[in-house]
């Protein structure tokens, strides 16, 4: 079961995930991200995917849905440190380059408002 | 036991009767994000029945409700191997119903303009737009065709993207972007991005272009700047015939995209640099425990840290210097004065119209050769 810690930086939120992103709570993590995304002034979304330690194909699916309706409000999602095993499903699908990445502190710092 | 069909995606979706979404916190309505399709991905479970023991609860759609829990499997959709009450997607796509049953579509025919009529189309899988795309708008996918022309939008394509119109940017906007080969006919005031090979086949005119290895044009390559580490061959005309009113630079020997992040990362730190002078002068004699003062604090540990950045990508580029060598601007057409070109650390500038040349470098310095191809004998 994932875990969703949401952490407001300005215009920017860094959605920290952990557990297992699966079919069982795709539609609840979706609910909340969407949530999230109708926070005024939101620009980026960011999620940490450094505690998740398994995600499948629906739970992609669901983080496509999300970004889908992200740029519909004229926001993004970001993906920030995800594991080896998150960037070998992206190219197991050929979605590599699909979300924009962040590897590192650095990286979510350089995004994060002055 | 009847059985309630659960669908993980919306089943009365219509692409051909979208409706603009509300653009969050922002109170407007959004044209250009319409949610032309529903993506899915292999895997992805798409709907599942479920036994009820209620079919008269309000909620749900008796429409979905079945006496035998026969699954509507389509086109690239399976039952679930873990589970036979379970349509899963076959292939990355879109998924919709058609004849009853629920289906995925690998490849998105946009079989019009890309405009206020479709919004935005952000695609995992390929894309054929048989129409122009409209400015303003952006098009996002795996291997994308576009059949008309570009008029300052964005088309970004994982894989390849060919383009058989032309694309011409307009008020600083317009961008092709492709993860492998980019293709097209011609390029005016546009940003063009390839970590493959770029082919024009007429013209390239004041744009922005980084090739990760080689630039080809045909016809003309006028103005703008160049950044390539490989081959850029010319065909006939190289820079402006009419005088140097815009310089027309090639950039090689350093990874483009390498040089692109080091470009942008220039243009944050100077931003912030100036954004500190604002905030030390409100920050005054405050000290640091203040609002002010740990925002001064924040703003200068970010600035050292995106000049640590700027050092490593820099190391980074020097150890790529070796590439330099290998870099060539050939033109057996002609080559006018104001075109400048660098390879490495070396810079050359064309004075006097030179034709069927070859830049390359020798010994720390651009040197020109004629003939620009030297054809080996039988």
């Amino acid at each position: 079961m994932a875990a969703i810690d949401l952490q407001h930086h300005g215009n920017v939120i860094v959605a920290v995930l952990s557990g297992e992103l699966t079919l069982a709570n795709a539609q609840h993590l979706r609910g909340e991200l969407e949530e999230a995304l109708s926070t005024q002034g939101v620009t980026d979304v960011a999620l940490d995917l450094a505690g998740v330690t398994y995600l499948d194909s629906s739970g992609l699916g669901s983080l496509i849905a999300v970004s889908t309706r992200a740029r519909a409000s004229g926001c993004r999602i970001l993906l920030y440190r995800p594991s080896k095993e998150v960037h070998k499903l992206l190219d197991a699908a050929q979605l590599s380059g699909l979300f924009p990445l962040l590897e590192d502190e650095d990286d979510l710092l350089t995004l994060l408002p002055d | 036991m009847p059985y309630l069909l659960y669908h993980h995606f919306d089943p009365t979706f219509d692409h051909q009767n979208l409706k603009p979404g509300l653009a969050v916190g922002k109170g407007k309505v959004d044209h250009y994000n319409l949610g032309y399709v529903q993506n899915v991905v292999k895997g992805q479970v798409l709907a599942e029945f479920i036994p009820i023991d209620d079919t008269d609860d309000p909620v749900i759609d008796r429409n979905h409700i079945f006496e035998e829990p026969l699954l509507p499997v389509g086109p690239n959709c399976k039952v679930d191997p873990d589970s036979p009450l379970r349509v899963v997607a076959d292939a990355n796509g879109y998924v919709f119903y058609n004849d009853g049953l629920i289906t995925v579509k690998r490849m998105l025919n946009v079989r019009r303009d890309v405009d206020f009529h479709t919004g935005n189309i952000f695609f995992v899988s390929d894309i054929a737009v048989h129409g122009d795309v409209r400015a303003g708008f952006e098009v996002q996918g795996n291997n994308i065709l576009v059949k008309g022309i570009i008029e300052g939008a964005t088309v970004r394509a994982r894989g390849s993207l060919a383009v058989e119109g032309g694309a011409r940017g307009s008020g600083g906007s317009g961008l092709l972007d492709a993860g492998d080969t980019l293709r097209v006919p011609f390029a005016e005031s546009m940003e063009l991005r390839a970590h493959g090979n770029i082919l024009i086949e007429k013209f390239c005119l004041h744009s922005l272009v980084y090739a990760a290895t080689n630039l080809v044009v045909k016809n003309r390559l006028q103005g703008g700047t160049v950044h390539c580490n490989g081959l850029v061959y010319v065909e006939t005309h190289l820079g402006n015939p009419k005088g140097t009113p815009t310089a027309t630079r090639i950039n090689m020997g350093y990874d483009p995209f390498t040089m692109r992040k080091l470009d942008r990362l220039e243009q944050h730190i100077r931003e912030l640099q100036d954004s500190l002078t604002h905030i030390a002068g409100i920050a005054g004699n405050l000290g640091s425990d203040s609002a002010p003062g740990k925002r001064l604090d924040n703003a200068r540990k970010k600035l050292n840290r995106l000049i640590r950045q700027r050092e490593a990508l820099w190391a980074a580029l020097t150890e790529d210097e070796a590439r330099a060598a290998l870099c060539r601007v050939v033109v057996p057409g002609t080559v006018y004065p104001g075109v400048e070109i660098s390879i490495g650390k070396a810079f050359f500038e064309v004075e006097h119209e030179m034709n069927n040349v070859s830049f390359s470098l020798a010994d720390g310095s651009i040197v020109a050769t004629s003939p620009a191809i030297i054809k080996k004998k039988a």
